[in-house]
């Protein structure tokens, strides 16, 4: 019975004693048994007959283990009864001797036994590691950090990178392999990957890969999301503001399409509200801006909100300021009303809101929209008296490039007559009364020889009081029929006497009020009408016994004492 | 599989037990164990080879590792659970008695029975309940900061590193750091103001670090304070004032304010509430302090902020607010902003002075659909009148009478403009006065405008030109009637809001118009003391009436006044 040691297939020893071999195992422990390092020792002596012939069974020996990473066996009786592979040959020492017949010698060889190995055979050093830190502001930042460094496992080429980069690279990525316990409340996270890194040491087949992810407390996966919001009110402001910044990270986890998606999908009100305490926002920003780095995979979202309840669930509304003039001697007030209709949203979407909030709420003169709204604010402000529903003036100007549409319109508190008559708009009437009143007459005649001496003869009769009534008006044709038609003198002398017939009215009432004295008597009429112009004035003469105030006769004349 | 070593010769047992600190706290012992043993080949009857014992050892080699589930039990007796460490066959000529050496490691627990008292209640029991016994090194550190921005911190520690044994480690280390943070030592020492800090309610934030494979682990607890904690809320104020060149003064006050009882953000916006309820009171004692940099009287701080801004951080549960507060006296009590120019416009033309007042009111808040305005104005523009009058007054007296021609009158109000925005929230106006004496009223009559035009008498005379010789004059001895011409025009006072449904009676009126006719008409001889007038008579007069209530009277006057043929001097 023979015992032969190989290595490498090859016997280094032949022809001369077996080495004793002995072993020891290291057990690794890497928080656990990971495996176990195998020393062997190989003690034994060599023999020749000479100092060359040592040196040649030394030289052979060497030549034998000069290989590396190759298979040390030990066989008995032709079978093998041990073996460990990729075996790496730390040392051969030969004993200080002569250097004759006899020299002993040792050899150390270390090796890994695949079948001691609990952990992943080919690896050593394995490092993976979580660090989750709360950020303070609804976001966990997690690193995953991860390292290996490799043995050679085979006898050809190295694979000790290859083992470290294939052990590390199948733990790489999050497959929920922690829990934290106190971030994200003990709940197993939905973290996005933010960035790599890579570290390689081919030289000692070290491979290290840091992954950092972050996610918003909770469990669901989306993207990175950090919420800012400010607040403006004061005094001074017409509104309170809310200006809300989201800052969007997608990392690796989430395509720009994917980021984009979510972004898109985002409540930008409910979450300016909920983020403000600020709960009467009002429903559309009025503006926001919006970026992304493709890059990076980054959207940001500015947006700003504020409180206007102008808007009371409409699209649109009537943004109008009310200007009164008032002649504090006269006691007459112009009211101006202007104010542009604001709309919201895109240009298109505004102006449309603003065009239809013009053509079905403003303009309808059923309404009266712009008239209610200038006598609302002369009632509040109480200047006295009514204000007139006949306009001024009234304009609308649109700009389609800014949604803008601006209407102005003014009434004063003069209060003609006809108001409301739907077929025809007094624009303009007005009236004097001049009063001729009833005087004592007297005739006056020089004296022929005394300079500065008249004979003032007192009548003792008195003239006959006398009214002129001047009556001027202007009109709009409210016939709309007029506008093309054929027979338009028609409708014109249908608004002529239509105009004509508030004169006589106004002619009624300023007889009823001021000729009301004894023996009246009409002494001239004229009527002056410019149908097209919308035009018609009149003037009337009459005359009646005294009435109005008048100088008695002791008034009408003094004599100088 | 347990593993049973027989033939052990020669056993080693040491026990070390192991501390924290030095030599503090024994929370474990070790169990070292040394042996060797035979390995028995005699089985090997040929006396050649090695063969059976390779295959022993092959066995040992094979079951030298962790037990943490499983006994080692050495010549029959079982010694519990642990691990082997190393484990070596030093016999070189192993034939039929083979020889190893093994070395294995026991782990027990240690006597905590001193592990109690004022700081470490719940120490012992975080740890007995976590298999402390695998532990193989444990930190723990508490770090209390106060800050140079008065603000104070702390960050409590724990690094653990335990062995896998039986149990989960993870779940060990996760369950001892919970039970570390959640004991109530009364640290926090530096300052009696911060003892006991550790157990100051709040926020707090983690950080976990695992390390799956040598089952490291570290947490760490932090937390911080601003300057000042009530009840549910700590903050940190601080202030400016600014004294700027038109004479005002604004005093700011930025805070930050953290929610310290759940849910954090709510009651950070309640102490934040309070904070800005109270920041004048404290605004005020800086402008009180500070204000006297500048020279001369100065308005007190008005109590309303005129600026609220916050940052809300909700995740973070802390808000940061700024709050400013002016001595501007634009800003009214009342609860309205109220501002005005005066202007005073001289024309010495018609020896008439302007005097307005333009101004804004604004009362406090935002834009409304209810928006009403109405009272604010009418408080700020009550003083008008006063302001306006006593400016004009100012200006007069101080440039002295009838300098310039510049009379005193008093003033009157000629018109008003208000802009009214429906939905606020600043209303605009302008009151107009005047000092002319036009505008004075007389009876209902407003803006009475008197205008006289005298016609002297001239003596009566003929010319007649005579050819070749010269034209003549010959005189009649007697004088034409001088005349005079008054016109009074007025508007009428506003009392009835339609003259043209209703024209108004103008009786009153017009007597009005007629005694101040009658007065200009007995003013004659006073006025023309010149003239020796006999008679004075009225040949024609007329009244008119608009419907814009203007009203006129025409008066025609005569009167009979005497001059000399000859004489040539201004009579009127």
């Amino acid at each position: 019975m023979s015992t032969i040691v190989r290595y490498n297939g090859v016997n280094p020893f032949v022809d001369q004693p077996t080495p004793f071999v002995t072993r020891s195992q290291e057990v690794i422990h890497y928080g656990k048994r990971w495996g176990q390092a195998t020393s062997l020792s190989l003690n034994g002596q060599i023999i020749g007959p000479s100092y060359l012939g040592l040196i040649s069974i030394k030289n052979q020996i060497t030549s034998a283990l000069f290989s590396q990473f190759k298979t040390f066996e030990v066989e008995e009786d032709g079978f093998q009864i041990f073996s460990l592979g990729n075996c790496r040959v730390n040392s051969i020492n030969f004993s200080e001797s002569k250097m004759a017949h006899v020299v002993e010698y040792d050899i150390a060889i270390v090796g890994h036994d695949s079948s001691l190995f609990s952990g992943v055979y080919g690896v050593l050093n394995p490092q993976e590691s979580f660090n989750f830190t709360d950020n303070g502001d609804g976001t966990v930042s997690m690193s995953h950090s991860l390292s290996a460094q490799g043995f050679n496992t085979t006898s050809s080429n190295s694979n000790a990178f290859q083992n470290a980069k294939n052990y590390v690279s199948s733990l790489a990525g999050w497959n929920n392999q922690i829990t934290p316990y106190f971030t994200n409340g003990g709940m197993v996270p939905s973290p996005i990957l933010i960035s790599q890194t890579e570290k390689i040491d081919r030289l000692t087949a070290t491979y290290a890969i840091d992954e950092n992810y972050s996610f918003n407390t909770g469990t669901a996966l989306t993207p990175l999301s950090t919420v800012s919001v400010s607040v403006q009110s004061g005094i001074e402001e017409d509104f309170a503001t809310v200006s809300l910044s989201i800052d969007l990270k997608g990392g690796k986890t989430f395509s720009l399409d994917g980021l984009r998606n979510y972004a898109s999908g985002i409540d930008l009100h409910g979450l300016a509200e909920a983020n403000s305490l600020v709960f009467d926002l009002d429903s559309s920003p009025v503006s926001y801006s919006v970026s992304e780095d493709g890059a990076a995979n980054t959207i940001s979202v500015q947006a700003n909100f504020d409180n206007n309840k102008l808007f009371d669930g409409a699209a649109a509304y009537f943004d109008y300021t009310v200007s009164f003039e008032t002649d504090e001697i006269s006691k007459i007030t112009t009211a101006n009303l202007q104010g542009e209709i604001i709309g919201r949203g895109h240009l298109p979407y505004k102006l449309a809101n603003a065009e239809s909030f013009l053509d079905s709420t403003v303009l309808p003169a059923a309404a009266s929209y712009l008239y209610s709204r200038a006598n609302q604010a002369y009632a509040v402000l109480g200047f006295g008296y009514n204000l007139s529903t006949r306009k001024k003036s009234f304009s609308v100007d649109k700009n389609p490039f800014d949604g803008s549409i601006k209407v102005s319109v003014s009434y004063s508190d003069i209060q003609l007559i006809a108001e409301g008559d739907p077929t025809l708009s007094l624009e303009d009437l007005n009236y004097e009364v001049k009063i001729k009143p009833s005087l004592q007459t007297f005739k006056p005649f020089k004296s022929l020889n005394h300079n500065g001496y008249y004979l003032i003869y007192d009548m003792n009769s008195r003239s006959r009081e006398k009214i002129d009534f001047t009556i001027a008006a202007s009109h709009i044709n409210l016939y709309s029929a007029a506008i093309g038609s054929p027979n338009l003198e028609g409708f014109l002398q249908t608004s002529s006497d239509k105009a004509k017939g508030y004169v006589y009215d106004l002619l009624d009432n300023l007889k009823g009020a001021y000729l009301i004295g004894n023996e009246r008597r009409i002494e001239s009429e004229s009527l002056e009408v410019e149908a097209r112009k919308g035009k018609i004035s009149a003037s009337y003469g009459f005359s009646q016994e005294e009435f109005h105030p008048t100088f008695t006769d002791g008034e009408s004349k003094i004599t100088v004492p | 599989m347990a593993i049973n070593l027989q033939n052990a010769s020669l056993i080693s047992i040491s026990t070390e037990n192991i501390f924290l600190g030095d030599g503090i706290f024994n929370y474990k012992a070790i169990d070292t164990i040394s042996l060797r043993g035979l390995i028995d080949s005699r089985s090997n009857s040929d006396y050649i080879g090695v063969a059976q014992t390779l295959s022993d050892i092959a066995i040992k080699v094979a079951s030298a590792g962790d037990y943490w589930d499983n006994d080692l039990i050495i010549n029959g007796v079982n010694f519990g659970n642990g691990r082997v460490t190393s484990l070596s066959f030093d016999r070189e000529n192993p034939v039929r008695i083979g020889e190893y050496s093994i070395e294995i490691e026991i782990f027990r627990t240690g006597n905590l029975d001193n592990l109690a008292g004022t700081y470490y209640t719940g120490v012992k029991s975080a740890l007995t309940s976590s298999n402390h016994h695998l532990i193989e090194d444990l930190t723990e550190t508490f770090d209390f900061n106060i800050n140079e921005d008065g603000s104070y911190n702390y960050a409590h520690n724990i690094s653990v590193d335990y062995l896998s044994g039986a149990n989960n480690p993870i779940n060990d280390a996760k369950n001892l750091a919970g039970a570390l943070f959640s004991t109530t030592p009364q640290f926090g020492f530096i300052d009696g103001q911060f003892a006991g800090f550790y157990n100051a309610q709040g926020k707090k934030t983690y950080s976990e670090e695992y390390d799956l494979v040598n089952y490291s682990f570290s947490f760490s607890k932090e937390f911080s304070l601003l300057s000042s904690q009530v009840g549910d809320y700590t903050s940190r104020t601080s202030r400016t004032l600014d004294f700027d060149q038109d004479g005002n003064t604004v005093v700011s006050e930025k805070g930050e304010v953290q929610g310290m009882t759940q849910p954090f953000i709510e009651y950070a916006a309640l102490g934040v509430a309070t904070e800005i309820a109270s920041s004048f009171s404290r605004c005020n004692g800086f402008f009180n302090k500070f204000v006297v940099f500048a020279d001369g009287n100065y308005n007190s701080l008005n109590s309303t902020s005129t600026t609220i801004g916050k940052q809300i951080d909700t995740a973070g549960g802390k808000i940061s607010y700024d709050v400013s507060y002016t001595n501007n006296p634009r800003i009214n009590a009342s609860g309205y902003i109220h501002e005005y120019t005066l202007n005073f416009d001289y024309d010495p033309s018609n020896a008439e002075t302007k005097v307005s007042e333009n101004g804004s009111v604004r009362p406090f808040g935002n834009k409304s659909l209810t928006f009403d305005g109405t009272s604010a104005y009418s408080s700020a523009t009550a003083g008008s009148f006063t302001r306006v009058d006593t400016f004009y007054q100012g200006i007069w007296t101080a440039r002295g009478a009838h300098v310039e021609s510049m009379n005193y009158h008093p003033l009157t109000l000629t018109d008003t403009s208000i802009e009214y925005p429906k939905f606020g929230a600043s209303i605009s106006y302008t009151k107009n006065y005047s000092s002319s004496t036009d505008l004075r009223s007389v009876g209902n009559l407003r803006k009475v405008e008197i205008s006289i035009s005298d016609t002297a008498p001239i003596p009566i005379k003929g010319n007649f030109f005579i050819p070749s010789h010269k034209e003549i004059v010959q005189d009649s001895y007697q004088t034409e009637m001088g005349s005079r011409n008054v016109r009074i025009s007025a508007i009428k006072n506003r009392t009835n809001p339609n003259y043209f449904d209703n024209p108004p009676d103008l009786t009153n009126d017009l007597n009005t118009l007629k005694s101040l006719g009658l007065g200009e008409m007995r003013k004659i001889p006073s006025q023309h003391p010149n003239l020796i007038i006999k008679d004075i008579f009225i040949t024609d007069a007329d009244y008119s009436f608009s419907s814009e209530g203007a009203l006129t009277l025409n008066m025609s006057i005569s009167f009979v006044g005497l001059r000399g043929a000859t004489d040539i001097d201004a009579k009127l």
